[in-house]
């Protein structure tokens, strides 16, 4: 018993092996919100009067809305006059990797992500978001050979302003709820990934997001158009340094699939959660959205939630075009303080449509883990079809599970399905792993591996390694 | 926080309460009139809940409090034909919410009945309505704390073992013009006492009628409570009942909720905490509906106590423009270990124009706990259709009886013969399968 205690309090008091901040000069407009900081970061980046005239309407939007209210955790109060909407590396426009700051690639290395040996190796073409501004981009002549555009938001802006023009906001209109009209008022740059009719991105295009520099909550925005017949995968990966205030961060990414297109997003999120006590930490609040615009086409997202002091996302399919498809598949792992209300949006419009959920949640220490989701089928959905699993595992007495589904069907052709289970692991589980010589500790790391494997399976190669590192770290003191 | 509706229903209920104060209001203890008191400042403040409050987001009950609802005095006529047929039962009448001593056959030993004045000057339940539901939860329960007009007590004594069945009918009949008829019954089973309590619901009501219905009920240490509630309300009955039950350790208690009338909303609250150690609740659901029927039951299981067991299982079908709405919560509170709680939702939709929208809800503080929900909504299994289909029966009469055996499910449940073959007569009617030839 007392066995279990100890392991259970290692798991629960694991550090933040990433806490750590980068010393890099830093631009930053000054704190607070009103119409200039919009103009001043519209000013900074150079963007057409359009995109200036948009932003001021989310601003516009943003003012009316309160804050929601409804969620599970108790939300702190967020002085968003006290944010400093924009923040960017001085140093800029660097041509090779070889340019990039030192201390920036030393940082990359201490997460063991080198971009250098990732571009060797695993051939990913990684576009580095640090803080607001991208610094360097790989492979962009490999992937220009095929017609693929990938850059930086602020670049795209620039280069593609109609492409820009054309979708953005399309999928998460600016006045959909209050952080997503915020990041539309205030967001400084973010990841555009365009891929032409017939084409199959010839690899995973991937972005590391670290937060850096005090008080700079970080606005990205993320849009991906795969045109018809297309696929691309995309990555997307978080860690960030330890510090004691709170950072707000409210990105919104947007996915657009045209006929026959296929888009597979995937994350893994390991922001610095607060320590033991609860104190700082990284609130997680992200509008993502993806639209099945054409028929046959597909949207799936991937997550491996393991940081962020809270964790508040929905990300969502509208499955537009028939016999399109959805898919969300889900690890969520909270501890100390931490606070996850996650899950999904299924929204089928269209005929023939299907969707996919499995969530699985696992909470430890004093946190609350809840799964929020909405399946919702349209009269014109026939026969759509639904299948949900949310799991829920406790490790310790303090924490709790919840399970949140909204189901609502309005077709006669349509099946939905439901099912949620939320328990323990099994002393019988342990005891047979015990009895084939494999300590608790190791017995509960591999009960917990099993438990979401079904999640890590759907990550691609070249992330799934991350991912286990970072479930490993989460259920750290365990794992031999 | 969230806004409530103000409507005219609303103003002319404040007016009555603040100006006409009712001769028989004089009367009641003071201990009411406090509680009264505090309900009304609470209702007058919220307003009757709207869609902007999450527990009533997918009902809308603007839409059903229009009419000019008014305190009426009816008479006690009985027409309604409330019998179950073959059924050994003792029975008890309340007419527009008032005990109908006339109607009524005395009660086996052991269980008591009491009507309004009985129930309000015995000293032994004195300050006991309200004290089980909490008015701050719901506008609507304190609505009727506010405003109930007649009182029941049903009292089963320590020890007793009543074989007999109590079965009362609530009829809603004679209406002169739209009447609001608020009334509350509670309910005490004492220590190690067994009991069943048959509930049906009729009404012929020419006017439209808006009952608010509220039941507390106290399920003490090892007594046993069977309870069943048939729902065959009719057309023009806006029925809304709030359910309140306090389980003492190693009780157990089963509750059925079958609807299979035609009235165009039903709103259950069925509120389950279970205060002992060791107690079962076990809850079965089922509902019938077509027209524009809007169903909506909202079941809690709050497991405050460890090794407590409940299980849930609602099923239904939904015609036409029907709505159904299930919200079912299973609650775990930090204490409450080695709990089981089971909860299922199964829904047939068979009209493009009908709506479901289920809501099962897991919310656990304790870890050493099995819980589960599943929710499931369908149509009709195309290999059985077949068949059948392929034995003659015609797609219509298939269809029919795949219908009736869903809900059967549920019925067959049902512990007493005479209450399933009510059930199934009902639902064979509500169907139009009771003259169906099976070649």
């Amino acid at each position: 018993m007392s066995k279990d205690q100890e392991l259970l309090e290692s798991l629960a008091s694991g550090e933040y092996e990433y806490g750590f901040s980068t010393d890099i000069e830093m631009e930053m407009a000054p704190r607070g919100l009103n119409e200039d900081t919009i103009r001043y970061i519209s000013a900074k980046k150079n963007e057409p009067e359009w995109l200036l005239e948009w932003r001021l309407k989310a601003l516009t939007r943003f003012l009316q809305m309160e804050m929601p209210h409804w969620q599970s955790f108790d939300l702190p109060e967020i002085d968003f006059q006290a944010i400093s909407y924009f923040a960017a590396p001085k140093k800029k426009q660097l041509n090779s990797l070889d340019e990039v700051d030192p201390e920036l690639l030393d940082t990359f290395a201490k997460l063991g992500i080198p971009l250098n040996e990732q571009k060797i190796l695993s051939g990913v073409a990684v576009d580095v978001v640090f803080d607001s501004v991208s610094v360097a981009t790989t492979f962009k002549a490999k992937l220009a050979e095929k017609g693929v555009i990938f850059c930086s938001f602020g670049e795209a802006v620039q280069n593609h302003p109609e492409l820009i023009k054309k979708y953005l906001g399309t999928v998460v209109p600016a006045g959909d709820n209050i952080f997503a009209a915020l990041n539309s008022a205030v967001f400084s740059d973010g990841s555009f990934a365009y891929i032409p009719k017939g084409v199959r991105c010839p690899m995973e295009l991937s972005t590391y997001f670290r937060i850096n520099a005090m008080n700079s909550g970080q606005f990205e925005r993320t849009l991906i158009v795969a045109e018809e017949g297309s696929y691309v995968s995309y990555l997307e990966g978080c860690t960030a340094p330890m510090r004691d205030e709170n950072q707000l961060h409210a990105a919104v990414v947007e996915l657009i699939a045209l006929d026959d297109a296929e888009i597979k997003y995937s994350t893994v999120q390991n922001w610095y959660p607060g320590d033991k006590d609860g104190k700082g930490g990284v609130y997680n609040f992200v509008t993502k959205r993806g639209i099945c615009k054409g028929n046959n086409s597909k949207i799936s997202w991937t997550q491996v939630e393991t940081g962020s002091a809270i964790t508040w996302k929905y990300p969502g399919v509208i499955l537009k075009g028939d016999n399109s498809s959805g898919e969300f598949y889900s690890v969520a792992m909270t501890r100390h303080h931490k606070a996850a209300d996650t899950g999904t949006k299924m929204i089928h419009l269209g005929k023939n449509t299907k969707s996919r959920i499995i969530s699985k949640g696992i909470s430890a220490g004093k946190s609350q883990n809840s799964y929020r989701g909405l399946v919702s089928i349209g009269p014109n959905a026939e026969n759509a079809r639904n299948f949900t699993q949310c799991d829920s595992l406790l490790i310790g007495d303090k924490c709790g599970a919840h399970t949140f589904p909204y189901i609502e069907s309005k077709n006669s052709s349509s099946i939905v399905e439901h099912e949620a289970t939320t328990s323990k692991i099994a002393e019988d589980q342990i005891f047979y792993l015990n009895q084939r010589g494999i300590d608790t500790e190791k017995a509960v790391a591999l009960i917990v591996n099993g438990y979401a494997r079904e999640v890590l399976n759907n990550l691609p190669m070249e992330f799934a390694v991350e991912a286990q590192k970072l479930l490993a770290i989460s259920l750290d003191g365990s794992v031999g | 926080m969230e806004k409530g509706i103000f409507n005219n229903f609303y103003k002319d209920l404040i007016n009555y309460f603040e100006n006409g104060l009712p001769a028989s209001r004089l009367t009641e203890p003071g201990w009411l009139s406090e509680k009264r008191e505090a309900a009304f400042n609470l209702f007058k403040e919220k307003g009757f809940p709207s869609r902007k409050n999450e527990e009533w987001r997918f009902t809308n009950l603007e839409r059903f409090l229009a009419d000019d609802f008014k305190f009426r005095v009816q008479n006690g006529a009985d027409k309604v034909s409330a019998e179950i047929e073959d059924f050994e039962a003792s029975r008890i009448r309340i007419v527009n919410g008032r005990f109908a001593a006339d109607l009524s056959d005395p009660l086996p030993d052991g269980m008591t009945f009491m009507d309004t004045s009985a129930a309000l000057s015995d000293p032994r339940f004195a300050g006991k309505f309200g004290s089980i539901a909490d008015d701050r939860e719901s506008s609507m329960l304190a609505l009727n704390t506010a405003f109930a007009r007649d009182y029941s007590i049903l009292h089963i004594a320590a020890n007793a073992i009543i074989k007999k069945p109590l079965h009362i009918s609530h009829i809603y009949t004679e209406q002169t013009g739209p009447s609001f008829i608020p009334y509350r019954t509670l309910v005490i089973a004492e220590k190690l006492s067994e009991a069943t309590l048959v509930e049906t619901f009729h009404s012929d009501a020419a006017a439209p009628v808006f009952v608010s219905f509220v039941s507390e009920q106290q399920i003490d240490e090892s007594a046993v409570f069977h309870s069943h509630m048939i729902n065959t309300l009719g057309e023009n009955v806006y029925f809304v009942q709030h359910r309140e039950v306090l389980q003492f350790r190693n009780s157990v208690l089963n509750n059925s909720n079958i609807t299979l009338g035609d009235t165009p909303l039903i709103r259950n609250d069925l509120n389950f905490r279970l205060q002992g150690t060791g107690t079962e609740t076990n809850l079965l659901g089922a509902y019938l509906l077509s027209g524009g029927q809007h169903v909506d039951n909202h079941t809690l299981v709050d497991h405050r106590m460890p090794n407590c067991n409940s299980n849930e299982l609602y099923k239904g079908i939904l015609q036409d423009k029907s709505h159904a709405v299930f919200n079912g919560k299973v609650f775990v509170r930090p204490d409450a270990q080695k709990t089981n709680a089971f909860q299922k939702n199964n829904n047939l939709l068979l009209s493009n124009q009908a709506t479901v929208n289920s809501k099962p809800q897991l919310e656990i503080f304790a870890d050493d706990v099995k819980c589960s929900h599943g929710s499931t909504v369908g149509q009709m299994n195309n290999d059985a259709l077949f068949y059948l289909k392929a034995r003659g029966i015609g797609e219509e009469t298939a269809r029919r009886l795949l219908m009736e055996a869903f809900v059967f499910d549920i019925i067959s449940r049902l512990e007493i013969p005479a209450l399933r073959e009510y059930t199934a007569g009902l639902l064979k009617r509500k169907l139009h399968t009771d003259n169906l030839v099976i070649a």
